[in-house]
């Protein structure tokens, strides 16, 4: 312990300057990958019943949608969303250029795109899950479609996406990493300038991979609590 | 015993002969391509401003052009070492990493950093408060814009290629980046300009500038050379060869 103390005392990497950096970098990621699960987990509920639907013309959509989020690495949907947008004609002068000047919207869009086509995939499993005999007897309650959806589906499809769900933000907390690299300052930005600074990787890079774990570890005893209390019926006695 | 002995003084006859020389031809090392400083005319040989340079500098000490000897650069200070030739003429930056391994000459050119802006911005590096400036991350131009900018913005880019486009798209005010390459970069856009004069100083932050490299025994031809080379700087003949190979002035 004493070890430790000496450490931390004795160095010219972990000053308060660079703390704060590292906070700052902290608040921008939390931020977007907060922001991002809320939007694209809202959307992703529409799209997954559309996604259920049968009718090929609402149906298909959705599924092109989820094709193209899924089937392409997120990098590639930040550069186009970010360095595409530039090249298309008058953007400069139009009312879209508040949104896409900077670099933080434009990343924000790109994650709720991606993180929406994911769980718009988790919640179709689920809802397609959802036993034959709970929909029967909702409809034998004289229920419609969208009082036996609303009562019925969703809340117990809700409960069996939560473990994969659970992965989904996991996923999307390590996926914004890469916003670094459109100039936002986020944690691994942060990290990436005290590198250069000092050009010393290994503190720089341990230290922010540590952050990233507590705050893994933070989520899973997020989600951890929500199962325990949601899907109570299936833990082990 | 008698073979040992034969080697003993065949090695001994080698390093004597080594101490003897007078440098009747300088072999230079030299990593080609890098244009415009060397790279191969059309016709196949070698040629550049260095090439120039350095055949001048030859022709001071030896009365011959150099014996250029083309090396890839992670094997060129080793190349050096290992006697492949004798000197470094290769746009080699003096650093103190480097001069733990050999002796540099006199620097002879070094390359400015410069702003770039969209015209019509009115961007001017003295009033740059409240502007985003994009800088190469960890790059001298990021260290100098850091220390000497504090009220700008700085925008930290991974390659140069993501702060053109940024710059061109109208996310920037301003790219300060090392003029040779910023100029390439823009090339033929004429929305793009530099602004400002080139900046060069301070040395502690832009570096010493670059020069020829010699094995730390080799201290008497790096005088030599020094001297050639200062003398070319004075009598005409280095600006002679930079102007037809720059805009603008690497003089150092």
């Amino acid at each position: 312990m004493d070890a430790l103390i000496a450490l931390l005392e004795n160095n010219d990497i972990f000053t308060p300057r660079t703390l704060l950096q590292y906070w700052g970098g902290l608040v921008t990621t939390v931020q977007l990958v907060f922001l991002a699960l809320l939007i694209g987990g809202v959307l992703a509920v529409p799209l997954a019943l559309m996604r259920t639907s049968s009718k090929v013309w609402i149906n298909g959509p959705v599924w092109l949608f989820t094709y193209v989020f899924r089937g392409t690495p997120l990098l590639i949907q930040l550069y186009m969303i970010y360095y595409g947008v530039t090249l298309i004609e008058g953007i400069q002068e139009s009312i879209w250029w508040v949104i896409f000047e900077g670099a933080f919207y434009p990343a924000l869009i790109a994650f709720v795109l991606n993180t929406a086509a994911y769980t718009t995939e988790i919640f179709r499993g689920a809802i397609v899950a959802t036993p034959a005999g709970e929909i029967e007897a909702a409809k034998a309650y004289g229920m419609g479609w969208w009082k036996r959806t609303r009562r019925i589906v969703l809340p117990s499809a809700f409960r069996r996406a939560i473990p994969a769900y659970s992965n989904e933000v996991i996923f999307m907390l390590h996926a914004s990493a890469i916003a670094s690299v459109v100039t936002i300052i986020d944690l691994l930005g942060a990290a990436r300038n005290i590198y250069a600074q000092f050009y010393a990787p290994f503190p720089a890079f341990i230290f922010v991979g540590c952050i990233y774990l507590v705050l893994t570890f933070g989520i899973l005893g997020i989600f951890k609590k929500i199962e325990k209390h949601m899907l109570a019926h299936l833990q082990p006695r | 015993m008698k073979k040992a002995l034969f080697a003993v003084a065949g090695i001994l006859a080698m390093t004597s002969a080594v101490q003897a020389e007078d440098w009747d031809t300088i072999r230079a090392g030299v990593d080609a391509p890098y244009p415009p400083f060397e790279y191969k005319a059309p016709d196949g040989t070698l040629t550049g401003f260095e090439i120039e340079l350095g055949n001048e500098v030859c022709q001071e000490i030896t009365g011959n052009d150099c014996e250029w000897v083309i090396q890839a650069w992670d094997g060129i200070i080793p190349g050096l070492l290992a006697r492949k030739y004798d000197m470094i003429f290769s746009s080699m930056s003096i650093n103190d990493e480097r001069k733990k391994r050999v002796l540099f000459s006199e620097p002879y050119y070094t390359t400015p950093s410069a702003f770039f802006a969209p015209d019509g911005n009115n961007f001017d590096p003295d009033m740059a408060s409240d502007t985003r400036i994009g800088v190469q991350r960890a790059t001298i131009q990021d260290t100098y814009v850091t220390e000497f900018l504090p009220d700008a913005e700085v925008v930290r880019y991974t390659t140069a290629d993501d702060m053109v486009v940024d710059l061109k798209g109208g996310r920037l005010d301003a790219m300060f980046i090392d003029a040779p390459v910023g100029l390439e970069m823009i090339g033929e856009d004429a929305a793009i300009s530099q602004v400002g004069e080139f900046v060069k100083e301070p040395k502690r932050i832009f570096g010493e500038g670059v020069g020829a490299a010699f094995r730390k025994r080799d201290a008497d031809l790096e005088d030599a050379v020094s001297a050639a080379l200062e003398k070319l700087k004075n009598d005409g003949t280095y600006d002679r060869i930079m102007d037809k190979y720059f805009d603008f002035d690497i003089k150092i």
